[in-house]
């Protein structure tokens, strides 16, 4: 599998940003070009630190590169690309206090990160906090803008079920955010 | 839908977090390429190393080795990353195995070379059930226990069987779900009766004494493990899905709604010691009980998750997740060696082992219902 410049024009959308060429496969290095920082703002939310992010969002272009041959084919590559990072993310959220340990060991300052406003990064925070299937769902609903099918088609589940995980993930994080405002008053 | 605070906090919180990826310039795809492809080939090169090793036995390395863990940062030299150090054990040597009805076999208890997969010894066949949490082997490895049912006398036997092939003999009459400390001093047994109530028994005097119940009114005990190295147990608790008089399912018999696990911890060495709620991070719905973990005082809870899978976490005593791997589709645990390091997995067509520095399968043997290390 070779990763090859392609003219842009030959692009289309497939749908949510999904990139496919004319002949129906998607070219690596096309889809790799427009799904990193989507997929990378994905793993960010899920997980709340950019190294992590980082990882996961590479380890997916990687498996992805692996199995390249087989999902090239997809009407949507981007699909299964979160599908495989949520995977990802959901095993390594009960590794992030390893990471901690590990980087508080490493004990050298990291790159700039991207800046994240902390107003806003409470947002995902509480995302964050929401059992793991309503995160995932309200992250790819709010931060990707998806329809509840698309969202349906990356959690491998039912729309109705991502319906009921989105109804009560927003009504979790409204009470929140009301009892935030109750508190800071 | 009118937009309300919720969505603007929302669509605030999407467009800051455009705006901060904005300037993230991505690795080269080529630098990703060069990845996929050197753990490629990494796997390539140790597939041909191991079969090497192996030639002209069964056994085959299903997902080979050579996993690259080095990571991209974007705009400087690859990296490690980092992950608590785990201990290696070799593998035992032999794993007992019951067969399962595709092998032409059911039921037939045999030993088996874990390096070449090959028969060392039958031990018996047709016994039976075999409930997958009475088959234990010893940590010395030399003897087996197992559960069967003694059909006149409606008892499940806990019986004992020398590894080596001698006489089996029944340990407990009426007894279940054995678990042995590391040195193989103490084995902790349920024993019969609503509750079911627990024995501790001292492996070198034969003295029984009994333990309290662990969990809440109306709670089953799903599965224990005892803590790497220490004489702490460790249980799983839990509400029967139905509760019914008659047969069910059916109208008189409905399945109630799942109920949340529990995990408890006690002291068998203390006499006076009580249950206590086992505080953790990991979430123990829908998890069973491994044995041990590799580090002093963990324990490895298994869960099956849609789509996701079946994952695997060390658990330690204070209540962190050093350590989580998830297995390869179709693949269930089965039993962990005394280290906590080597876990028996197992397919539809394969007996495999896995670890937690490495979740790929390596095949031992053929299909299996039930194997112990």
């Amino acid at each position: 599998v070779e990763a090859v410049e392609i003219d842009p024009a030959r692009l289309r959308a497939g749908g949510a940003g999904i990139v496919q060429v004319e002949d129906g496969r998607a070219e690596f290095g096309a889809v790799y070009a427009a799904e990193y920082r989507p997929l990378l703002r994905l793993a960010f939310a899920l997980t709340g630190q950019w190294s992590t992010a980082e990882d996961l969002t590479q380890e997916a272009f990687l498996r992805l590169h692996q199995r390249w041959v087989t999902v090239a084919a997809y009407e949507r590559p981007g699909a299964w690309l979160r599908r495989v990072l949520i995977n990802l993310a959901t095993s390594r959220a009960r590794r992030l206090a390893v990471e901690a340990r590990g980087l508080a060991r490493l004990g050298r300052q990291r790159r700039d990160e991207p800046a994240v406003d902390p107003d806003h990064a409470r947002f995902w925070a509480a995302v964050r906090q929401l059992p793991k299937r309503q995160a995932q769902a309200v992250a790819l609903f709010y931060l990707e803008d998806r329809p509840t099918a698309e969202v349906a088609d990356i959690l491998g589940c039912a729309e109705g079920t991502v319906r009921a995980l989105l109804h009560q993930g927003r009504q979790t994080l409204r009470q929140q955010m009301a009892g935030d405002d109750t508190s800071e008053g | 839908m009118a937009m309300d605070q919720l969505d603007r906090a929302a669509e605030q919180a999407r467009q800051d977090l455009l705006r901060a990826t904005d300037t993230v310039t991505p690795p080269s795809a080529e630098t990703v390429i060069r990845r996929a492809q050197r753990r490629r080939q990494g796997r390539m090169a140790a597939g041909v190393a191991v079969a090497a090793l192996v030639v002209g036995s069964t056994v085959v390395w299903l997902r080979p080795g050579g996993d690259d863990r080095s990571k991209v940062v974007a705009g400087q030299p690859a990296t490690t990353t980092t992950e608590a150090p785990l201990v290696a054990a070799p593998p035992p040597g032999q794993v007992v195995v019951i067969e399962p009805a595709s092998t032409g076999r059911p039921g037939a208890m045999v030993v088996l070379d874990v390096a070449t997969g090959a028969v060392v010894r039958t031990l018996g066949a047709d016994y039976g059930i075999y409930p997958s949490n009475g088959f234990q082997v010893t940590p010395d490895g030399r003897t087996l226990y197992w559960n069967r049912l003694n059909e006149p006398a409606q008892k499940i036997e806990l019986v004992r069987q020398p590894i080596d092939g001698g006489t089996a003999s029944v340990a407990v009459p009426n007894g279940a779900q054995p678990r042995f400390t590391s040195d193989g001093a103490l084995m902790v047994f349920q024993s019969a009766g609503n509750p079911v109530g627990f024995v501790r028994r001292d492996l070198t005097s034969g003295a029984d004494r009994d333990l309290p119940t662990p969990g809440e009114a109306g709670e089953v005990v799903v599965n224990t493990a005892f803590e790497q190295g220490r004489r702490t147990l460790v249980a799983i608790t839990t509400r029967p899905v139905a509760t019914c008089s008659g047969p069910g399912p059916g109208p008189n018999c409905p399945p109630s709604s799942p109920s949340p696990f529990h995990g408890w911890t006690i002291d068998v060495d203390d006499p006076g010691a009580t249950w206590k709620p086992f505080a953790t991070t990991a979430t123990w719905d829908g998890g069973i009980l491994l044995g041990p973990g590799p580090d002093p005082g963990s324990i490895l809870l298994s869960r099956s998750e849609q789509p996701s899978g079946t994952r695997i976490a060390e658990v330690t005593a204070d209540g962190t997740v050093p350590h989580e791997i998830q297995l390869p589709s179709g693949y269930r645990p089965l039993n962990v060696d005394r280290t906590g390091t080597n876990i028996l997995v197992a397919s539809d067509n394969a007996l495999a082992r896995v670890t937690l520095a490495d979740p790929r399968p390596v095949r031992i043997a053929g299909p299996a219902r039930l194997a112990t290390w």
